[in-house]
């Protein structure tokens, strides 16, 4: 550093200043980013590069996509193109695919410190096997990327990354943490009850997976991923977007978990839903409920689902956000910390 | 009403008919599910914190504050305060005005917090001066060390002051530490 150095700082814009403050997080983002492609590399895994503007960004009704011009969208996720990927190198023969991409994804109207409007997301697919091949990934890459940030790998935002991952389903986890049989509240009134038990409030227009989340955000999910990282499995069956449900005659669910660390929802994974009938139509109610919202309705994605159509192997798939990893492992405060440009209004 | 992208640290809202002021929010988004807010906010009534979460799309209760200047007049079993404009009166119990209480001189210009019309709580000038009623006699000259002895002043409040003190002069007290800053000629 010259003495110039500092003169030449504070000329710098606020936001360019922070980022050379931040150049030690930036220097180990690049590292673990390599050392998460190296793993995936030499397991085999193929790194594919899909399209950020498209047609169909993901319909999920509580997703809002940025447009991209007429009829185009940018992704919240790049799952519908590398399933389409996933489809096709299984069609071409060879070994059952497996696949990964590095992608930046958008979402609009996401605020607070554990969120960005375009954050990287690191997806992989496995065919021909299922969750139980994705936990195993996940117990292997963490401590790997913590060991790569020069973090301590059994102290991640205080949870230790080398012990096995707590094993829970949502309905032991309501059970055990807010005394509720998820089971016995299929019905809104019976769920409203228990929530109106617990001291919480509840809003006429509130749905069940309204009242689940009321529970949720203020029981269960402050004790997940603390000493352990926890696999939370097994959601409502109402919540299954792309996975393949279980129907259970008691409680059917979601073949899906999502991972958590630090206390910090960290990973999304789904049993791969590959039944094209079925599809079409959870896509057509997506759209629905989007039209029905006032939001903005994209049109379908027809090559995906004619790609279904043509026979998807069955599949696990799994989304990782890569920011807040990062955060989680140097114990930063937001996912905010580990980017080079976080979001202003003006730039 | 406010939208749930309204709440933020410093905004006041209702709930149940309480005025509160918002101490943090926090934005919180599981993977399927709609948006809430979390919230811990502070009642303005009782100073108690509480915890509220709100889904987006909820409506929250705004919250009819009027903050008006007005003069302090006497305390009994309640503090008395007048707006010298409309010579309106209004009473707040000891628990709403708190530990400053005992800084509240005859004719103080204060600034009454009305919720609903209703009196709520008060501040105070960051400063206010009072007068030394009792303490024991000045060390004269001993402006170095930092022993202090306590002094009770005009409106029954005891603060310590520095040995060089005397009865019957005046001090500057800071009213949000409740601390003597300094001596000052009348």
């Amino acid at each position: 550093m010259t003495a110039e150095g500092g003169d030449r700082r504070a000329g710098l814009p606020a936001r360019l200043r922070a980022l050379g403050e931040r150049r030690r997080v930036l220097a180990t983002r690049a590292r673990v980013l390599a050392a998460l492609r190296a793993f995936f590399d030499e397991c085999g895994f193929l790194h594919v590069e899909t399209p950020v503007r498209v047609v169909c960004p993901g319909l999920e009704p509580h997703l809002v996509p940025f447009p991209a011009g007429e009829g185009r969208w940018l992704i919240t996720s790049p799952e519908l193109h590398l399933k389409k990927a996933l489809v096709a190198l299984a069609a071409a023969g060879d070994a059952p695919p497996r696949i990964y991409e590095v992608a930046r994804v958008f979402r609009d109207d996401e605020g607070g410190p554990w969120h960005l409007p375009e954050f990287t997301m690191i997806e992989w697919y496995r065919a021909e096997e299922g969750l139980e091949a994705l936990v195993r990934d996940l117990e292997e890459l963490l401590p790997l990327l913590a060991e790569a940030a020069g973090a301590d790998p059994r102290n991640a935002s205080g949870t230790d990354l080398t012990l096995p991952f707590e094993r829970l389903t949502v309905r032991e986890a309501f059970a055990r943490h807010a005394g509720i049989d998820l089971a016995a509240c299929r019905e809104r009134e019976a769920l409203a009850a228990e929530v109106r038990r617990l001291g919480l409030p509840v809003d006429p227009a509130d749905t069940w997976d309204d009242l689940f989340f009321r529970v949720f955000l203020d029981r269960v999910e402050p004790r997940l991923g603390r000493e352990r990282a926890t696999i939370l499995a097994e959601y409502p069956a109402s919540q299954a977007a792309l996975a393949r449900v279980r129907e259970d005659p008691d409680f059917p669910v979601a073949l899906r978990f999502e991972l958590y660390a630090g206390g910090v929802e960290l990973a999304n994974a789904f049993d791969e839903l590959t039944d094209p009938a079925e599809q079409r139509r959870r896509h057509e109610a997506d759209r629905a409920a989007r039209r029905a919202a006032g939001l903005a309705v994209p049109d379908l994605d027809e090559e995906f689902l004619a790609a279904l159509e043509a026979g998807m192997p069955p599949a696990a798939g799994i989304a990782l956000g890569f920011d807040r990893l990062l955060a989680v492992l140097l114990g930063l405060p937001g996912a905010r910390a580990t980017v080079a440009f976080p979001p202003d209004d003006r730039a | 009403m406010y939208e749930t992208s309204d709440l933020r640290k410093g905004l006041k809202v209702e709930i149940d008919g309480e005025p509160y002021v918002i101490v943090e929010a926090q934005f919180v988004k599981p993977g399927k599910g709609n948006a809430f807010t979390r919230c811990k906010l502070k009642s303005l009534v009782t100073g108690l914190v509480i915890d509220r979460t709100w889904r987006s799309g909820e409506k929250i209760d705004r919250c009819n504050l009027e903050e008006r200047k007005m003069e302090f007049l006497y305390a009994d079993d309640q503090y008395h305060f007048m707006d010298t404009t409309t010579y309106e009166q209004v009473a707040l119990s000891p628990d709403q005005v708190g530990d400053v209480g005992q800084f509240l001189s005859e004719n103080l210009e204060v600034s009454v917090l009305l919720h609903n019309g209703k009196p709520i709580s008060i501040d105070l000038p960051n400063f206010v001066e009072l007068q030394i009623v009792e303490t024991e006699p000045g060390v004269k000259g001993d402006t170095k060390s930092s022993t202090t002895k306590p002094a009770k002043l005009s409106t029954g409040a005891v603060v310590q002051v520095p040995l060089f003190v005397d009865q019957g002069e005046w001090i500057r007290i800071d009213t949000r530490t409740g601390q003597y800053v300094e001596r000052v000629k009348k």
